[in-house]
Order: C-alpha cells, then structure tokens, then sequence
C-alpha cells in the first residue's frame, strides 16, 4: 500500500470519518462539531490539489478492492474526477459555514452536520468512482443521506417532500441497477475507460446496448431531473436553504448530470455512442427540458420554486452539450457542470439570506430588497446574470462553447434552443433584479425595521455568496488560464478524443 | 467438530436445567462455543476443500452447512446478547426465562437440519426447530400468545406427518433414507414425485412460502423482540435450507423444470404478497413479518435459476446468490426485530403513529433500522444487495428474465414500506408521551447485527469459496479463473 493506492481512500474518508463522529458528539457540543466539519472540508481540498498536481505530472492514483470474481470497488483519480470532487470539495467548504450561520439556534443540528457531511462523501466517491459498481454505491448512498435533509425540518409538508424524493431517486436508482446488470451480464466488468469494453459488441449485440443506453440514462435522468423525471426538484424545495443549494449545485443533481457524462464519454464512448445513432434522442429531450424548465419557471412566485425550475433548465445545458458529438460541446458540457454549481450556489445563498433576514419567500414581495440587503442582492446579480449568460461571467464561457460546438457539428438548431433559453433566462430573473433595486420598498413590514448591525446580514450567511458570486466572475473573466474550470474541462475533452 | 455443535448446545441445556439462575450466561456461553466451533469447521473445509461425515454417515458438513450455521451461530449469539439486556416493556423484568433453553433446542435443531445427510436427522432437526420455536411464542404468556402458539402448532402438524409419511414410504420402496445412496436409486415414477410433493410441502408450509404463509405475521408479530428475531430471521430458514437441500441434493434425477418453475412462481407470488401488505400495515412488528413472507420468496427464486443448468456459466451466481440473500435477510430481518423491540420498550407499543419523532429520541435505533432496511431493499453495498446483483445477472444470462422485474418490484416495495416507517420517524411532532432510554446493551446488539448485515456485502470471497469448493457438483466453478 503506498500513497498512490491510499489517497483516493483518503479523501473519500477526509468527510466519512468526521460525518461519523458527529454522530456520536452530544448535540450541545457545537464547537467540536464545527471544528470537524471544518477539518474535513479543509482537509478534502487540501488532499485533492495534493493529488492534481500529482496527476498533471503524470502520477496515477487508483485504490481498488474485489469485491467477488465480477463485483470491483474502485476509486480512481483522472481529470473529470479531479473537476467534479474540486468543485463538491469548495462548495462544499462554503456551504459549511453557510449551514453552520443558517441554522445557528435550530433542533437537531447534529444530525443535520452528520448527515451533510455523509451526503458530501457520496458525492465525492461519485466522482472518484473507476466503474459503474462503485458509482451506483455511492449513487445509492447519496439518496440514503440526503433524505434526512430533505426531511430535515420534520414537517408534513417537509416529509411528503421526501417520499416524492425517494419515489424518484429509488425508482431511478433500481432502473439503473438493472443497467449496470445488464451491461456486466454483456460484457462483464465495466470500467470508465472511453468504451474500451464495450467496443466489441457493436457488430454483435448493437440492440442490446442501445436498450442499455436508454436505461441507464433514464437512471441518470432522474436525479439529473430531466423531463419528464424532474417533479422530485421544485417540491424538495422545503428543505432548509444549505439543503437546497447543496442539493441544486453540488450533490443530487449534480450527480446525475455527472452520470450522463460517465455514461457518454466513459462506458460507451463517444464513437459508440455516436454509432449507435443513440446521442439524438438525449439531445431532444435535453432541448425539451431546457425550454420547458424556463417556461415554468416563469410562472413560479416562490422564489426558491422560481430557482428550481432554472435549475432543471439549466441542469440539461449539460446533458444537451454531451449529447451533441464534438470537441467544443463537450468542454462546454463539462465547463458547465462546475459554472452551474457556482452560480446556482450563489443564487440559493442569497434567496436563503432573503428569507432569513426578512422572512420573504414570495418573488412579487421583493421590491427594493436591494436597499435593505445590498451586498446579497448584488451577487444574486451577479448570479442571475450569469445564468443569462452576459459577459464575463462563467454562464457565458458555458453557452459560448456549446454554441459554437453546435454549429460546428452541424445542429444549429441547438444554438436557437440556447438563445431561446436564454431570452427565458431573462424574461425570469429581470424582472427580480428590476424590482429589487429599482421599486420602491413597500410601506411597512421589513422595510421598517433597520438592522441593528454593521452588516446586513450575519457574516456567516453573508460571505459564501459573496465568495461565489466573485468566483463565478472570475472564472469567467480568467477562463484561458491554467487554474480555471475551462482549461481543465479541455484536458478531460482532449483525453475522451484522442483517446490519452 | 460435527460432534461438537450438536451436543455444544445439548450440553448447554443440561446446564441450563441443572443451573437456572445462571441461564443466561451459560446459554451465551454455549452460543459462543458452537461459534468457535463452526469457525473451526469452516476453516477445515476451505483448507481441505472436502465434506466431512461423522456419526456413520447420518451427518455431513459441506460449504453450505458451514455458511448456514455460521449466520445463524453468529446472529443468534448477538441476539441472545440482546436478549441479556432485554427489558419488559411493562414494568422493567428481565426476559422471561424460557427464552435460553428454547434458544438452546432451537440451536440444536438448526444445527441438525444444517448437518443431515440422513432424512430421518432432517426430520428430528425440523421437529426440533418447531418444538422450541413453539416456545418461544408463548414467551409472552398473554392469552392471544397461547392461542397462536396453539394454531402454529397446529398447522405444523400436518406437514410433519406427511414428510414422516413420506420418509416411511421411500425407506419400505428403498429400504435407506441416506440422501448420497438414495439419490443414486431414485427413479422418476408417480411414486417417487409424490414422495417428493409430500416431502416438500411441510418444509414449504414450515418456511412460509405463498400460499402457505398465512399464519406467519400474526405469530412472529406477538413474540418479544429477541424471540421474534430468531423466529424471523433464523427459524424459517431450517426449513428452506431442507428444502435446498432435498430438492438439488436428494432430487436431482426425478426434479423437472416445469416443477422448479412452479416453485419460483410461488416464491414471485410470495415476494408481492408480503410487500404489498407489508405496505398497507400500521404496526411496525406487522409490517416487519409480512416483510419475511416477501424475503423468504426471494430465495425460492434459486430454484428455478439453478434446476437443469448444473455448470452452466450463471450456476455460480445464482447459488451463491440465493444463499447470499438468506444469510443476508437472516442478520437484516433480526436486526429489525430487536429494534422493534426496543421501540415497544421505549415508547409502550409499535403502532407506527406513535413513532412520530422517533428519530429525535433513538438515533442509534432509527439508525439501526435504516442499516437493516438498507440490506432487505438490497442497497449496496449490503448483503442483500449483493445477493439481488447475483440472482438478478442470473436471471438475465439464463434467460428466464422474467424473474427480473418480480425481483425489482419486491425491492422496490420493500423500500415503499422501509421508508414508510423512517418518514414517521422523522417527522418533528411527537408521537409519544413519556420516552424511556433503553438499556445500552438492546440498542447496541441491534446497530451492531444492522451494521454486519450491510458490511458483509464487503467479504464475499470466503463464503463463495465456501460454496465453491464442495459444490463442484452444482457449479463447477473454480474462483481462480473467474467469472465465465
């Protein structure tokens, strides 16, 4: 056992071990707690640039253990793993303090910090997963410890929440179990290697593995909350707002999305995909998904709701982008699956901060909350934009290549769905940031009552949006240098294409 | 070591009469030996990789004795742990002292039926099993306890004396009842499958398999925690092992695929059933036992995976799935017994509405039961989950798919009625008037069963080279080379 076998393991446990002691800490002991937390978050991200600089200079982490003869555990580290445990490592780390300021007072918050940190180690063993086996356990696992979150505030409303959660994730979970056993009992153990295993079937068994394709997408798809598996998304809202950040950004969705990519460009490969005239159909629906979500989200007054359904539109910009085969929709899909997080993130942030300050929840209620909560209503500015897809920030480094990866291929029609969407994106979120800044506050109620402090808010609930909002421009503004999601997103792309 | 763990517990029980007051101790004792024991009988095996006999050929140890009696030795001991610390709900009384002999005749007759090669052994080890099974429902000593008691006695008469009459029968047509030299004789004639039918349909009724379940939930229901979890999660497995291994040890000649596909309609039927009125139950306990009667389906789905396809390249998965899925439902289902038992000593019932905001006051409980929960729906990495990942990739390669969705739609089911009661339990409003803490010893028994139940998902190795070394004859499977 030497470093190389031992690290994958090591940041996998960095937020096991802490969400397990948790558990056995007494529910007043908050420093400990927090100081754990924090360790793990720390320690994470600190594991994890230990290991990129590793794997840039040609190292290679794998840890793997066998199970029986066709079941293997396996964490491995390349590039699209390196992206996504980055991006769940840093959200996860603000969205911590985040919680910790959120919640500050409320029950039951030992099992919400150890179940957060049990939900964020699913999330990274998604990412590290080397096959299919690994990624449905920690698929799986991810569905087990968000319940408890979802279900957090105990509630009628917070436990119905949960059961159309489960009903979702559990019925996608067991069709994609069927995928993976189907595919093993074809061709064996499945690893991510761009196809290589499943290459020798095309002539043979091409039915089969479209039919497979379809199942385990539609595995995917229902955490991915693409149409017509998305109802789970705008209804687990009730959760508390860590929750719904996390869950949008980071955890739930996030690995859905992450799936299709897997599922894309590490089981079958782009070829096999593209010969198995499977992408289409996955494009169609992508496109759907991507109009529809806007269009609801439209007529949502619920400002969490309203953000829901922007997450469901936004989420399948990802999908659609891995479905159109090509260099540049490619970077644009993966690019996105880290700039959705950061700016949706932010987004969730502030309409937590919004409700927390000023118990509003309600989108028509927000005129001239820019006034009373300045700095929030500018990074959801900033965030809001972003989805839009202005210039410099992230979202538009995002449409900018699946734009011109679309073209590029030859399926322009995808370029009209993006600009479509994004006119949605504004007919949706301007009107927001009109009313926040430009209205006159209402007479009476929040507008009030002055704060009592320096800061609008608790600096807890206050610096993560901030932090993220700044990040999002900057990734946008610094998209061609080395550290950026961009450049690592045309690493991984270059790797799936010329087979590295 | 065959000798030793049927006359360990014998010795125990002798004890234990001769020793009242020290029951408990001596029964753990007891467990503890016939655990070191099969760990020794184990370990023989897969370094020899041959079966050992003993007492002139009546009894034989093979890898799939060793694995049963190794579950069962290993659950039963944490579950007389639990039953150490077991308090009575009402008023604060240690369990009623019947449990330790009854445990310990149990032990004695899983062992035998586990060990039999000779049918007349099988038959005293199921009598066995059911004579102390018997006893550990009335524990309770309520009259509805007794009445139960009564009517499962009752219906397991019949069954007892048509495979008594079916004994009698093949040793007059044969003239020996050793499994190895009858299977050699057999031929297939009306005769012998009626001898076969009647064999089969008292250890079927006995394992409550769909239609012949009907008497489980109330009796596993009404037992106190510790004695439920042995009569849900270990008793019905006597019998379905006799039934494995009459069916692919003593009937290979004379058993048809029409029959075995029979069999795994009943055990489909069974899986639905049990699920979906585990489902429509407001009382945890009940929800829990009608869950058997749909696990206990899972593992007749064996049969027809395996009958006629001896070394055929899914044979290795779908034997060590089936048993997988038996040892794993054995911790599981145990597992979620003795939590109830704690619940209804806490609270003082396990009507579900009462469990409102249980999460809250028994974390380790509630936690325990999702585990053991994780484990029946087959969640990785739980045993269950590999057993459902084996029988389903056995399903699929042998092209008798249609087991699959049947397999999917009872795991899908179960996690229905799973989340069912997890949803009530962490639900904010309470329940419940007064909490009690329950001892630590009954919370810590469960999460550690719970706990083994998912983790031996991670060790499958041992027990498939168990299976694999002395059953050549129903894999020809070598785990050097792999899967085919």
């Amino acid at each position: 056992m030497n470093w190389n076998v031992l690290l994958p393991l090591l940041i996998v446990c960095s937020s096991l071990i802490p969400g397990v002691l948790i558990f056995f800490l007494s529910e007043s002991s908050i420093r400990t707690r927090t100081a754990l937390n924090l360790f793990g978050a720390v320690l994470k991200l600190l594991l994890l640039i230990l290991v990129y600089f590793g794997y840039r200079s040609g190292q290679e982490y794998a840890f793997t253990f066998q199970v029986t003869v066709d079941l293997q555990f396996m964490l491995r580290i390349d590039a699209l793993a390196l992206l996504f445990a980055g991006l769940s490592s840093i959200l996860w780390l603000i969205t911590t303090i985040y919680a910790i300021g959120y919640l500050e007072g409320s029950p039951n918050r030992r099992r919400f910090f150890g179940f957060f940190s049990m939900c964020v180690t699913a999330s990274t063993g998604i990412a590290l997963s080397g096959n299919l086996v690994t990624f449905f356990v920690f698929y799986e696992f991810l569905t087990l410890t968000t319940y408890p979150l979802v279900v957090h505030r105990g509630t009628q409303k917070a436990v119905e929440a949960g059961r159309n959660y489960l009903f979702y994730t559990i019925g996608g979970g067991t069709v994609l179990f069927v995928g993976i056993v189907g595919l093993s009992v074809l061709a064996g153990e499945v690893e991510f290697a761009q196809g290589i295993h499943l290459a020798g079937f095309v002539e043979t068994h091409p039915l089969e593995l479209k039919i497979l394709f379809f199942i385990l997408l539609a595995g995917f798809a229902a955490k991915a909350a693409i149409f017509p598996l998305h109802g789970w998304l705008p209804v687990a809202m009730v959760a508390p707002a860590p929750v719904s950040a996390l869950l949008h950004a980071v955890a739930v969705v996030k690995a859905g999305a992450f799936g299709i990519i897997r599922l894309i460009y590490d089981v079958y490969g782009i070829e096999l995909a593209t010969a198995l005239s499977v992408l289409n159909p996955l494009a169609f629906i992508a496109a759907f998904t991507i109009i529809y979500g806007s269009i609801r989200a439209i007529a949502q007054d619920d400002l969490k709701k309203r953000l829901a359904f922007s997450t469901v539109s936004q989420l399948s910009y990802i999908a659609l982008g891995a479905a159109v085969p090509g260099m540049l929709s490619s970077v644009g899909a993966i690019v996105h699956l880290v700039h959705q997080g950061i700016m949706k993130i932010t987004l969730f942030f502030c309409a937590g901060n919004i409700a927390e300050t000023t118990g509003l929840s309600k989108v028509s209620e927000l005129n001239g909350i820019g006034r009373r909560l300045p700095l929030t209503m500018g990074a959801f500015t900033i965030g809001a934009f972003g989805m839009i897809g202005l210039p410099p920030i992230a979202g538009f480094v995002s449409k900018w290549y699946l734009s011109i990866g679309a073209l590029d291929s030859g399926q322009p029609w995808v370029v009209m769905v993006l600009l479509g969407s994004s006119a949605l994106n504004a007919v949706y979120f301007l009107p927001i940031i009109h009313a926040a800044w430009f209205a006159p506050p209402p007479v009476g109620g929040w507008a009030d009552k002055r704060p009592n402090r320096r800061l609008e808010a608790p600096w807890m609930l206050l610096w993560p949006p901030l932090i993220t909002a700044v990040v999002s421009v900057l990734v946008g503004v610094f998209a061609a240098s080395w550290w950026s999601p961009l450049t690592l997103a045309r690493l991984i792309v270059e790797r799936v294409y010329f087979m590295l | 070591m065959i000798t030793a763990l049927i006359l360990g517990p014998l010795m125990g029980l002798l004890a234990v009469v001769l020793w009242r007051h020290r029951a408990a101790e001596i029964t753990i004792a007891a467990t503890v030996a016939n655990t070191v024991f099969t760990a020794a009988l184990a370990r023989g095996i897969l370094r020899s990789g041959e079966v050992e006999m003993a007492w002139w050929g009546l009894l034989k140890a093979d890898g799939l004795s060793a694995l049963f009696i190794g579950t069962t030795t290993c659950t039963g001991l944490v579950i007389a742990l639990h039953a150490k610390g077991h308090r009575q709900p009402h008023g604060n009384g240690p369990i009623p002292p019947g449990f330790w002999p009854s445990w310990l005749v149990l032990l004695t007759g899983l062992n035998t039926i586990f060990l039999s090669e000779h049918l007349l052994a099988m038959f005293i080890g199921v009598e066995l099993v059911g004579g102390a099974a018997v006893g550990m429902v009335v524990l309770s000593g309520s009259r509805r306890a007794l009445v139960l008691a009564r009517r499962y006695f009752l219906i397991r008469l019949p069954g007892s004396l048509l495979f008594l009459f079916a004994i009698a029968w093949l040793h007059a047509v044969y003239g020996t009842l050793f499994m190895g030299e009858l299977r050699e004789l057999l031929e297939p004639s009306a005769m012998t499958s009626w001898a076969a039918v009647l064999l089969l349909f008292g250890l079927l009724v006995k394992a409550a398999v769909f239609p012949l379940h009907y008497w489980l939930p109330a009796v596993h229901a009404i037992a106190v925690g510790s004695a439920g979890a042995v009569l849900s999660g270990l008793v019905v497995k006597g019998p379905f092992f006799a039934v494995v291994r009459i069916w692919f040890d003593l009937l290979p000649t004379v058993a048809t695929q029409a029959a075995a596909a029979f069999i795994g309609a009943l055990g489909a039927a069974g899986i639905l059933w049990g699920a979906v009125h585990a489902l429509r139950e407001r009382r945890l306990k009940l929800i829990i036992a009608h869950s058997t009667v749909s696990q206990m389906g899972y593992l007749l789905i064996l049969i027809p995976l395996l009958t006629g396809y001896a070394g055929s390249s899914w044979a290795a998965a779908a034997w060590t799935g089936g048993i997988y899925q038996a040892m794993a439902h054995a911790t599981a289902k145990a597992a979620l017994l003795m939590g109830a038992g704690v619940i209804v000593y806490s609270l003082g019932s396990d009507k579900l509405r009462n469990m409102h905001g249980l999460a809250g006051h028994l974390p380790l409980t509630t936690l325990a039961i999702t585990l053991a929960c994780v484990s029946l729906i087959g969640l990785p990495p739980s045993g269950g989950f590999i057993g459902k990942w084996l029988l389903l990739s056995a399903a699929l390669q042998s092209g008798q798919w249609w087991w699959a969705p049947v397999l999917l739609a009872g795991s899908l089911l179960t996690a229905a009625y799973a989340f069912l009661i997890l949803s009530y339990a962490f639900q904010a409003k309470v329940g419940f008037a007064t909490v009690r803490k329950p001892p630590v010893l009954m919370e810590a028994t469960v999460l550690a069963l719970a706990a083994a139940s998912v983790l031996m998902g991670l060790r499958v190795s041992e027990p498939m080279q168990l299976l694999g070394q002395t059953d050549e004859v129903r894999m020809e499977w070598n785990p050097e080379e792999g899967a085919p």
